[in-house]
């Protein structure tokens, strides 16, 4: 009997250790061996469905100087390389999908090291929507401090590990640069479909985020959480405290984006959610006795945000701002940094594109005329667009066709 | 600290063991009191103010134990007191489990506002007060013979039941604390309470947490208004079925297996209970030490059937449905219960129909279609077992029967044609199999699948290891039978199986990385 354990200890461990021994080797989320080994701006070989892992158990880790937190807008558009951020240890924290919450724990952690100076917060209206599901892949665990010996000892490794072997390295779009920014998408990916590509993403808007099923609605507060208003509030209490320098800003999406918002009902909410932005950070300005973090508004009708959708089928034309209505592309991402950080814009190419009022600093003083000004250029668009307001009241129909919402919320 | 963690696993287990054989050389009851120790150590872990509780509660029933078997034997005075000592049990466990409950629905029937509080449940507290209201009982009946205080506090606490069962006899612990080869070194029990533990903890991790994805969804569904459609619906109780066995059974198998590993052996809990071929058959398998203890301390007590027909199913009714209370403070468990009561009394009835018409046990076919309609019974069953409402598990059962419709894959609607518009006003859509969910309904079919194969076909642990005696009951000659699947899995100590078992077990470790709590917890 005795040999019978003997042998159970020699072949679990050896086991455990071949797999981990594997795991570390392959690396599938570059949080080992790997991220030393890569040149900056070099792409992490990670699985696009493993960026929370990568984002969270190592950069978030790695002491930043500054981050970028927001979803897939941010994830996408917003570049850590940006001379406002100052250089080697700024880090993109943005997730496809991070509600409000995440982003609040991620900015805990990041400052936990105590380097952190600067967060640049992009904010979008359905990362507050308290019934919008957490993405399959964020894990809490994830938080855990003991998780990347955690990982290393994993089976969900070793079976991404396997995965791994036969992925391509680099793909347009791919999580990572070492910076934690994506690997940039080609120039002339959606040439030719951008509409339809506008069209199946204000559908998946309306199917799963603005409205997600069963509920079919937007709420603040959740079932079980308190409001997610108080995840913001938490992150701006927190960054006081550390003497972090807050940086918030509601995206750039396109025109047809607040098209969207407002064929699902919920103008007069995304209207308010901005008033709720202005009067927390001017409350926890006063609790700590400062300023208030600077807020600004890129979500404003203008030039770049109603950019032309070329027609279906169109070889010629190449959208210059998005690849579909609410992602927009580094290049904006770029004048968003440039504005905030007061910089002259970095590309001279461009300077002369960007119109005066492309973003707009939110304060209790601007508010009002902010929200006027979206709202005439709401009007307008619907009147110089038809064909956009119809394609997009079609998009919607559809979706409240297929979409399957409970009883109670008909 | 659960049974599927690292600390538990690499760092309490090894210590606690360590140490107990350690002080067994030395004095058994120093031995016994560290056990205890660590197991209140463990209980701790969650929650130390809890630790308290348990221990007040120990202490209160042993002296009322030790009161009525030494001073007042069975007189006027000991039923008087074993009535209070049981009512000031129960009491607690009402307190922290049904008060809510009972609050809720006092102001709803009498349409009062009174407040309802945030009650934490003590872990395991319908489990330590089952096992000593047992013992007051049979210090009342004079059938308890020993009264050691060490070893009466190791049986309450001790940690491999302690949380989720099974619920303990002291007449099957306390005698075994009591032996002095319980503190020696035994490698063929620790050889063999490894592999059960292992195989415990691989049914957890690798198919129970497995089964989660699945049901969880469907109900939450249904919980909010949702109204699953057919596959959907039958997904979901299904994964639920499997889920909640392999949880259960898993914890039953590694209770025993680290029992083993301390030379305790304790009952069994699970026989294959979705094997059964009957309802009464289903009860003497499934939770089996809760049956016992049903029937032993609330059935027989209530009179069993020794005064009729009539108050025999009376019996067996408010049995049924106080175990289902017991399970959860909501009126879908008494439901769950109430159902299981009155399948017993159909199953008693045609039983004793059958016996009437000198009918025998039936041959292939029967017993297949008697195994069919047990197992149906019980999944409908487990919908309000499950349900968080009696509307969220009318949802599922509506959904079950088909009337909700039927929702195929895109694909057969457009290889169908026209006649896909015919079904669509026969109530069948082609939005997928598990519209609503969103879960991956071919994985879900093949686990399913899988899931049946195990819990129909593979012997349980108990009967793997039968030859080397790892349960109570096999302690005293009772077997459970196996076919020659169970000949050709049985375990046996070469280096084969330490191979298959090491390699199972640094698997299961390698899947513990989200830890997930055993369903059992909240009961």
């Amino acid at each position: 009997m005795r040999k019978f354990l003997i042998y159970f200890i020699i072949f679990s461990s050896a086991t455990a250790l071949g797999l981990a021994a594997i795991n570390w080797k392959v690396d599938p989320y570059a949080i080992f061996q790997t991220r030393g080994g890569l040149a900056k701006g070099e792409v992490s070989p990670l699985l696009t469905l493993n960026e929370r892992v990568f984002k969270t158990v190592l950069l978030a880790r790695e002491n930043p100087a500054a981050i970028i937190l927001g979803t897939s807008r941010a994830d996408i558009g917003m570049d850590p390389d940006h001379p406002a951020l100052g250089g080697k240890r700024a880090a993109n924290l943005a997730t496809f999908g991070q509600p409000i919450a995440e982003s609040r724990q991620l900015l805990a952690l990041a400052a936990s090291g105590g380097g952190l100076k600067t967060a640049v917060v992009g904010l979008d209206f359905f990362a507050f929507n308290a019934l919008f599901p957490y993405p399959s892949d964020f894990d809490t665990e994830n938080f855990a401090e003991s998780r990347p010996l955690q990982l290393a000892f994993s089976v969900t490794t070793s079976l991404d590990s396997w995965k791994y072997r036969k992925r391509a390295r680099r793909a347009a779009g791919d999580c990572c640069l070492s910076n934690g920014a994506r690997y940039p998408n080609r120039p002339d990916q959606f040439v030719g479909h951008y509409r339809s590509h506008f069209m199946s993403s204000e559908r998946m808007y309306l199917l799963e985020k603005y409205l997600p099923s069963p509920g079919c609605a937007f709420s603040f507060a959740g079932r079980k959480h308190a409001s997610t208003l108080d995840e913001l509030r938490a992150m701006m209490a927190l960054a006081h405290a550390k003497n972090i320098a807050l940086k918030l800003f509601v995206s750039p999406s396109h025109a047809r984006q607040w098209e969207v918002v407002a064929s699902a009902g919920l103008w007069a909410q995304w209207q308010q959610w901005k008033r709720e932005l202005v009067r927390i950070n001017g409350e926890e300005a006063a609790r700590a006795g400062r300023n208030p973090f600077p807020l600004w508004d890129f979500s404003g009708y203008n030039a770049i945000t109603t950019e032309a959708v070329p027609r279906e089928g169109d070889l010629q034309t190449r959208m210059r701002w998005y690849s579909d209505s609410s992602h927009y592309v580094p290049a904006l991402g770029r004048v968003i940094l440039d504005k905030m950080f007061a910089q002259p814009v970095s590309a001279s190419n461009i300077a002369s594109s960007i119109p005066d009022d492309f973003g707009v600093l939110l304060t209790p003083a601007t508010l009002d005329t902010q929200l006027a000004a979206i709202r005439r250029g709401h009007d307008e668009y619907r009147a110089t667009h038809p064909a956009d307001v119809a394609e997009i009241a079609g998009v919607a129909a559809e979706a409240a066709h297929r979409k399957y919402c409970a009883a109670s919320a008909r | 600290m659960l049974f599927n963690s690292y600390i538990f696993i690499f760092a309490f287990l090894p210590v606690a063991l360590l140490v107990f054989y350690r002080l067994g050389k030395v004095s058994r009851r120093l031995a016994a009191l560290w056990l205890a120790a660590a197991s209140l150590f463990f209980y701790g872990w969650w929650d130390a103010r809890f630790v308290g509780l348990l221990l007040a509660s120990v202490v209160f029933n042993y002296a009322t134990g030790y009161l009525i078997g030494h001073r007042l034997q069975r007189g006027r005075a000991a039923g008087v007191l074993l009535a209070g000592a049981i009512g000031v049990d129960l009491a607690l466990l009402g307190y922290f489990k049904y008060a809510n409950f009972f609050v809720a629905n006092f102001n709803a029937v009498f349409g009062f506002n009174l407040p309802i509080g945030e009650f934490f449940l003590p872990l395991g507290i319908s489990f330590f007060t089952f096992t000593q209201i047992a013992f007051l009982v049979d210090t009342w009946r004079g059938k308890v013979r020993e009264y050691d205080f060490t070893h009466y506090l190791l049986f309450v606490t001790y940690f491999p039941h302690l949380i989720a069962g099974p619920v303990l006899h002291h007449a099957q612990m306390m005698p075994q604390f009591a032996r002095p080869a319980t503190y020696h070194v035994n490698w063929e029990n620790i050889a063999l309470g490894v592999s059960i533990f292992v195989l415990g903890l691989a049914k957890k991790v690798l198919l129970a947490d497995s089964f989660a994805e699945f049901s969880s969804p469907v109900f939450d569904i249904a919980r909010d208004g949702g109204q699953p459609m057919f596959f959907e619906a039958w997904i979901g109780a299904l994964s639920y079925t499997l889920q909640l066995y392999f949880d259960f059974s898993a914890y039953s198998d590694m209770a025993i297996g680290l029992s083993l590993m301390f030379n305790v052996r304790l009952p069994m809990n699970f026989n294959s209970p979705y094997q059964a071929t009957s309802i009464i058959e289903f009860w003497r398998c499934w939770h089996m030490t809760l049956s016992a203890f049903l029937r032993d301390y609330l059935y027989i007590a209530l009179g069993g059937n020794r005064k009729g027909t009539v108050r025999r199913y009376a019996n067996l009714m408010a049995t049924m449905l106080l175990g289902g209370l017991w399970h959860g403070a909501g009126w879908t468990f008494v439901m769950w219960g109430g159902l299981h009561g009155v399948y017993l009394l159909v199953n008693h009835a045609w039983r004793g129909f059958k016996g009437r018409m000198g009918w025998g046990a039936g041959g292939f076919m029967a017993r297949l279609l008697a195994g069919g309609l047990t197992f149906l019974s019980v999944v409908v069953a487990w919908v309000f077992f499950r349900a968080e409402s009696f509307s969220a598990a009318i949802a599922v059962l509506s959904g079950m029967s088909g009337a909700r419709g039927i929702s195929l894959s895109d694909s057969v609607g457009t290889h169908l044609g026209a006649f896909a518009l015919k079904l669509e006003q026969q109530n069948v859509v082609f939005s997928g199999l598990v519209p609503l969910s969103g879960v991956n309904p071919d994985k879900a079919l093949i686990l399913i699948i899988l899931g049946l194969m195990v819990v129909w076909l593979l012997p349980n642990i108990a009967q793997m290891t039968q030859r080397y005696r790892p349960t109570w009951e096999s302690l005293q000659g009772e077997g459970v039978e196996g076919g020659w699947l169970t000949r050709l899995l049985a375990w046996r100590p070469n280096a084969l199986y330490a191979l298959l078992l090491g390699v199972l077990f640094a698997w299961s470790v390698f899947s513990l990385t989200q830890i997930s709590e055993f369903l059992y917890f909240q009961f």
